[in-house]
């Protein structure tokens, strides 16, 4: 290799060079294969949340609470309604692992049922509060114009009214229940949802291929149905997960304040309660109510930011 | 120092991404001399603003990692350097003007108010008369009005010349241009390539001028650098790279511009730049080179200076071997 | 003679801007009175710069703003009802500028390209899908990409599945609204390779839109220069990159000559471009003209000229 005429910018692997021979010069044969276009292997939206550490946990501890939820009282003894005032006040031991409350009834299986009622208020409230506010913010955002401001005018003024206030109001005069809560907390909260999908709306109008699916001729309705909701999806799954805490806390500070639901159908707002009076004799009696509220709110908290971050259309794509 | 305002050998930058490491720049050597204007061109992907950010620290600090031989900026070595350590320099002795007019300025604060912050940051002082000469000096007609003005009363072009103004009240030496014209319309272009001609001129300022734009790059630069996938494949005097270019890319990348060619003229490189987690073994444009060899799948090619009459021209190539061999 | 497939007359195009908060709106002329036609087979560019109104044009074409003055004739008939916009749309489809929003990333690229077939009314799947297959060949795609995902693909190849949409229809006409300013210089000569072929193969004809004057002198046969909502010159291409008449035209094809390195940058409009909302009476262009006179500030020019060239421009009458 006669290579003293070559001058090199910077060193380069002597033993590189000199295993070199002539057939290495020769032209390229199996370039084709690599002349396709290259697959990029985008991160998906999943991919993307199994990532994020904090979301992970968030799902975890969701789908733990609701495994125990389902399954929990069926693994223990004993019933959430079954009174042993000989066993009344307990500290948490083997037999009663979180204790019992002042009429002797064990605490684990009540915060266990208390988890199916604050969960299924979570759910079925944020479910209340997708069907009003999708359909709501859904004709506002489609229809636009006179439609659109009326319809979000009786928004931002029903927004100026302080909630809780309005949900009290609703529970005193429905009376305590469970369907009364599910009333009161579907009809208070869907403005945040209604707002996110009007403007998601609003927003996907103006995409390019909404504009090109018009002109290709589609109808309206074709268009609201396959190109707009579909894409409505991410913000809708985002604010429903968020609500779900939202509605559980309500729910337990409704219990706690006494408007929730009957006794003995215990909800966490309704141990917390119970747990207040003997806060300083027996705190555990409150300690472990209030952890599952926390535990769970942060669960979703959690689940809802990492859903909100995986699918940021910021990290799509481009 | 002398007159090297940049010195950097051998730049290696890594990004830590959720899918593993990735480098967007790899092994890039260049130089600037006080007065010069180097031009960095290449598509998306290049790496080339991400260089430009390496100069000025602003890449994310927990998430970037930055090797070289040599990291000198303004004779400083600036490899390592802190957020404080950047803020010194940044500014005073190196300025940047950014691709987005419209983003670069801050909205609520009048065009005097932003030009006096770089005043006093640069000087410990300011006056508005200083801010109105300023202005007139990027070609701002009626300064004295327009320095109470709020950007979204400017248009692009001239929200552009108020960057290059406060680039100038710090007297930088160095300025980057990091596709200054791209979002603007080609006559103002035009009128704001003369501007940064004329005063790179006459401050003998250093300029680096990044763009896809080969025709500005042509037009305005006395040095370029080509950059591909993160690597340098060529560097040389503006004449020999767009009368004489060497590089197989450089020599695809202008039979691909339209201007003027005729049917037929315009050929098109197959294929697209490859993805960083997946880069090819050896050279790096050997997928779409039409002049690829065998050695060119397996090694990477060194990086070789080839005589050109118009300028020596630097190339990370295997033909130049190839007579060698043979 | 070959026929017309479409025609503008006097399109003029307004919107609505609101200047105070209180109330005061006023009106933004956009498009100020735009003739044009086009045959089959040929491409018509329309250059000019950002805020001269061709995107906006080009959307008027296809029936996506009602224009506020003006007609459009569709193989000699005037669209005016619903019914006669549909029909266009059967005629004439469109490619959009941004590959990364162009396509509904909830669709795969075979469903993307199913659907203006639906539209057609074509029900049979097998017939369906072999069109799909045809049309992902023909736009240089391999039918295995069907199943993908829009997020899954570069710039590139979004792009030539925007184009492989408006074209599974064999419309006769596609309006290309900037389609590559935003893909890499490498990657936009694909592209504009592919619509060649494509015309060559298929005699569509394209509207192609663009500030790019050197693609555009490239892939068109006529070619029609915009400033500020008028048309100020048009005719066949290479007569006007040839000898271009109108002083704008002038300017554009000063600052876009061949490559040359530290060649002068070229001459610089001087003078500010009128607001929109307050369009003067006279020329257009009389602010930044090098070669204005004062009866360009009192009258408007209209195209005159024959049918190689017609110029908006006193200096021409």
């Amino acid at each position: 290799m006669k290579l003293e005429h070559i001058k090199f910018v910077e060193d380069y692997r002597t033993d590189i060079l000199e295993r070199l021979t002539a057939d290495d010069f020769l032209p390229a044969s199996n370039k084709n294969e690599m002349v396709q276009d290259a697959f990029q292997d985008r991160p998906t939206p999943w991919s993307r949340l199994k990532a994020n550490r904090l979301a992970l946990i968030g799902m975890g501890i969701v789908i733990f609470m609701i495994l125990a939820a389902i399954f929990g009282p069926m693994m223990t003894p004993f019933s959430y309604a079954a009174q042993n005032l000989m066993e009344a006040n307990q500290a948490p031991s083997s037999a009663h692992w979180f204790g019992t409350d002042t009429l002797g009834r064990d605490l684990f299986v009540r915060v266990l049922y208390g988890a199916r009622i604050s969960l299924a208020i979570g759910f079925v409230a944020a479910l209340i509060n997708l069907v009003i506010g999708v359909t709501y913010g859904g004709i506002a955002g489609f229809f636009g114009g006179a439609i659109d401001r009326i319809m979000m005018s009786i928004v931002d003024v029903l927004y100026g009214i302080p909630l809780l206030l309005y949900v009290i109001l609703l529970m005193v005069v429905l009376g305590p229940g469970l369907t009364s809560i599910f009333i009161a907390l579907g009809i208070a909260y869907w403005l945040t949802m209604a707002r996110i999908v009007r403007s998601q709306i609003i927003k996907l109008k103006a995409e390019d291929y909404v504009i090109a699916a018009k002109a290709m001729g589609f109808s309206s309705v074709r268009i609201l149905f396959k190109h707009i909701l579909p894409n409505c999806v991410g913000p809708i799954v985002i604010t429903m997960t968020l609500a779900i805490p939202e509605a559980i806390f309500t729910e337990a500070f409704l219990s706690f304040i006494g408007l929730g639901v009957n006794a003995p159908m215990a909800s966490w707002g309704v141990l917390a309660s119970e747990g207040i009076a003997s806060m300083r004799s027996f705190p555990f009696q409150l300690a472990f109510p209030a952890l599952a509220i926390c535990i769970t709110m942060l669960g979703f908290t959690f689940l809802g930011d990492g859903i909100r971050n995986a699918l940021d259309p910021k990290e799509e794509g481009k | 120092m002398g007159d090297l305002l940049v010195n950097i050998k051998n730049l290696n930058i890594t990004f830590k991404t959720f899918a593993g490491e990735i480098s967007p720049v790899r092994d890039v050597s260049f130089q600037l001399q006080k007065g010069e204007i180097l031009g960095i061109v290449g598509e998306s992907g290049s790496g080339k603003s991400i260089t430009a950010s390496a100069l000025m620290g602003l890449l994310p600090k927990g998430k970037t990692i930055i090797t070289a031989n040599t990291f000198e900026v303004m004779g400083e070595n600036c490899l390592g350097d802190t957020e404080e350590q950047w803020k010194s320099i940044r500014g005073r002795k190196v300025a940047m003007i950014f691709q987005d007019p419209m983003t670069a300025l801050n909205p609520i604060l009048s065009i005097e108010t932003q030009i006096r912050e770089v005043l006093d940051l640069a000087k410990g002082k300011s006056s508005y008369e200083e801010v109105v000469a300023l202005l007139r000096q990027v070609g701002i007609a009626n300064p004295e009005s327009r320095a109470k003005q709020y950007p979204h009363e400017l248009s692009g072009g001239m929200r552009q010349r108020v960057i290059i103004a406060m680039a100038l009240a710090g007297e930088a030496d160095l300025l980057l241009a990091d596709e200054p014209t791209t979002a603007l319309d080609i006559t103002t272009e035009a009128q704001i390539l003369k501007l940064l001609q004329k005063l790179c001129k006459e401050r003998h300022m250093g300029m680096i001028f990044i763009s896809h734009n080969l025709r500005v790059v042509a037009q305005l630069c006395d040095r370029v650098m080509v950059m591909y996938s993160g690597k340098k494949v060529e560097a040389a005097s503006v004449f020999t790279i767009f009368q004489n270019p060497q590089h197989p890319y450089t020599k695809a990348l202008l039979a691909s511009i339209p201007d003027g060619k005729g049917k037929g003229e315009l050929v098109a490189i197959e294929g697209q730049p490859p993805d960083l987690n997946q880069l090819p073994t050896g050279c790096v444009f050997y997928p779409r080179c039409n002049t690829a060899m065998q050695v060119c799948a397996n090694q990477e090619p060194p990086m070789i200076d080839v005589e050109v009459s118009t300028g020596n021209s630097q190339i990370r190539c295997w033909l130049p071997i190839k007579g060698g061999v043979l | 003679m070959s026929t017309k497939i479409w025609e503008t007359k006097g399109i003029k195009k307004a919107f609505d801007i609101k200047t105070k908060w209180y109330g005061g709106v006023k009106q933004a002329q956009v498009l100020q009175g735009i003739d044009l036609c086009q045959v089959a087979g040929e491409t018509l560019g329309i250059v000019g710069e950002s805020g001269c109104g061709k995107s906006t044009f080009g959307r008027v074409l296809m029936g996506l703003y009602p224009p506020t003055a003006g007609e459009i004739f569709l193989h000699g008939s005037l669209v005016k009802s619903d019914n006669d916009i549909k029909k266009l749309r059967k005629h004439i489809q469109m490619v959009f500028q941004d590959p990364y929003a162009s396509l509904n990333p909830r669709m795969t690229v075979r469903e993307i390209l199913e659907e203006p077939l639906l539209i057609q009314g074509i029900s049979n799947k097998k017939e369906r899908k072999e069109r799909v297959v045809d049309t992902l060949e023909q736009v240089g795609l391999s039918s295995m990409y069907g199943e993908r995902y829009p997020h899954e693909f570069s710039g590139g190849q979004r792009q030539r599945v925007g184009i492989g949409r408006a074209l599974i229809t064999n419309p006769e006409c596609i309006i290309c609204d900037e389609p590559i300013s935003a893909l890499d210089v490498s990657i936009q000569v694909q592209i504009v390779s592919l619509l060649e072929r494509l015309q060559a193969d298929k005699g569509v004809s394209y509207v192609f839109i663009s500030h790019d004057l050197n693609m555009v002198r490239y892939l068109s046969h006529r070619i029609a220069v915009m400033y500020l909502g008028q048309i100020v010159e048009v005719g066949d291409v290479q007569e006007i990159y040839k000898n271009p008449k109108h002083p704008y035209t002038q300017s554009l094809l000063n600052l876009n000559k061949k490559i040359e390195p530290k060649a002068p940058i070229g001459n610089i409009l001087q003078g500010e471009v009128p607001n929109l909302l307050e369009l003067p009476t006279g020329c257009l262009f009389a602010s930044r003209c090098p070669e204005v006179t004062e009866a360009c500030y009192s009258e408007r020019p209209y195209l005159q000229g024959n049918d190689i060239q017609q110029v908006a421009c006193f200096k021409h009458i």
